[in-house]
C-alpha cells in the first residue's frame, strides 16, 4: 500500500490513498478497538490494526464506498464497529443486506426519542440506496420497509397532534 | 508531504518505507509530552510530539541528523529528544555539536563510578564519530576526538586511583 502522508499529529496521522483522504487516530489505552478509521469526512470506525487495513485495502469497492455512505445514518460507534468487521467476514452481497438491515433497525431504535431525525435520515437512505447501485432485489425488498417506517412515523405524528388537541 | 510505501498498520502506530527508508511511528495516547516515537531504520526510536516527527522524517537523508541519532543510542530516552530537538532548532551547527558533545561529557561522567562501562560508552561515541567524521566539519571532528580522548584517560586514571 502507498500513501501520501499529509499530516501527521499526536494521535492521529492523516494521508491520501487512491484520492482518499484517510485519518487514522491510535489510541493505544484501547484494548480492543484501538484504531479509528475515518475516510473522506465520514463518521470513523472503530476497529483493530487488521480491520483498519482491511477497509484501507478494500476502499475503492463498492461495497466498502456503500459502507461509509450509510456510515451516516447511524449514530452509534459500536454499530459501525460490527461493520467493520462484517466487511470481512461476509461476501458483498450478504454485506449490503446486513448493513441495510442495520441502518433500518437504527433508524427503527431512534423512531421514539428522535423522530424529527429519523424522518430526514429515512429521505437520504432511500436516495442513497437508489444512488448507489445496489442489488436490485434488495431494493425491492428494503424501500417498501423505509417507506412503511415513513408511514409509521407520519401515523405517530399525527396521533400525537391528535392528543394534544 | 512524503509518499509512504509499503504500508503496515499496528495497534499503535505505522511503519512503511520514505525514500527507502523504514520509518515506524508509534502513538502513545497517555503520553502529554512525547507522544509520538519516530524509529528511523534501526537507530533508536525518538519521542516526539506532532511537530517535530514530521521534521525528523523531512531530514531523513540528513547525514547529520543520522550522527545524532546513532549517537543518541547511548543516551536516556530524554536526552535523545533534546538531541533531536536541537538538531532541529539550532540553525548553528557547530554550537548545536558543542552542546551535543557537553551531552556526551555529562552521560559518560554519570557513570563514573562504573569505569568499565563509562569506557564503554565512550568507545561507542568515538567509533560512530569515526563512521561520521566526513560528514562533519574537520575542526569538530579534532575537537570531538580530543574531548573523548580526554575522557577516556580521565576514566582511566580514575579506576586506577582507586
Amino acid at each position: 500500500m502507498k500513501v501520501n502522508l499529509l499530516e501527521l499529529k499526536n494521535h492521529s496521522v492523516t494521508f491520501e490513498l487512491n484520492g482518499h483522504r484517510v485519518t487514522l487516530k491510535f489510541l493505544s489505552h484501547a484494548w480492543t478497538y484501538p484504531v479509528k478509521v475515518q475516510v473522506d469526512g465520514y463518521f470513523g470506525f472503530w476497529c483493530n490494526s487488521s480491520d483498519a487495513l482491511f477497509i484501507l485495502e478494500h476502499l475503492d469497492e463498492k461495497h466498502v464506498q456503500f459502507m461509509l455512505e450509510m456510515s451516516d445514518f447511524v449514530t452509534d460507534w459500536r454499530t459501525l464497529i460490527r461493520w467493520a468487521k462484517w466487511l470481512k467476514w461476509y461476501k458483498p452481497e450478504k454485506f449490503y443486506e446486513k448493513i441495510i438491515n442495520s441502518v433500518y433497525r437504527s433508524l427503527c431504535l431512534s423512531l421514539k426519542e428522535y423522530p424529527d431525525y429519523v424522518a430526514k435520515a429515512i429521505g437520504k437512505v432511500v436516495k442513497t440506496l437508489q444512488k448507489l447501485q445496489v442489488p436490485s432485489d434488495l431494493l425491492a425488498k428494503w424501500l417498501p420497509k423505509f417507506n412503511s417506517l415513513e408511514l409509521r412515523l407520519i401515523a405517530r405524528n399525527l396521533k400525537s397532534f391528535g392528543g394534544a388537541a | 508531504m512524503f509518499n509512504v510505501k509499503s504500508m503496515k498498520l499496528f495497534s499503535d502506530g505505522f511503519q512503511g518505507e520514505v525514500n527507502d527508508h523504514t520509518v515506524e511511528i508509534r502513538f502513545s495516547s497517555w503520553a502529554w509530552s512525547y507522544p509520538v516515537s519516530v524509529q528511523i531504520d534501526s537507530f533508536p526510536h525518538v519521542w516526539v510530539d506532532e511537530g517535530v516527527a514530521s521534521k525528523i522524517i523531512s531530514r531523513i537523508d540528513d547525514p547529520l541528523l543520522r550522527f545524532i541519532l546513532e549517537l543518541s543510542g547511548q543516551v536516556t530516552w530524554k536526552t535523545r529528544s533534546n538531541w533531536v530537538d536541537r538538531y532541529l532548532k539550532e540553525k548553528d551547527v557547530a554550537k548545536m555539536l558543542d552542546k551535543t558533545l557537553l551531552g556526551i561529557q555529562i552521560s559518560v561522567g554519570l557513570h563514573r563510578m562504573y569505569p568499565d562501562y563509562a569506557l564503554f560508552k565512550v568507545q561507542y561515541f568515538k567509533k560512530t564519530l569515526e563512521k561520521y567524521s566526513r560528514y562533519l566539519p574537520a575542526e569538530t571532528v579534532e575537537k570531538w576526538k580530543r574531548a573523548l580522548e580526554e575522557l577516556e584517560n580521565k576514566i582511566l586514571a580514575a579506576s586506577l586511583s582507586r
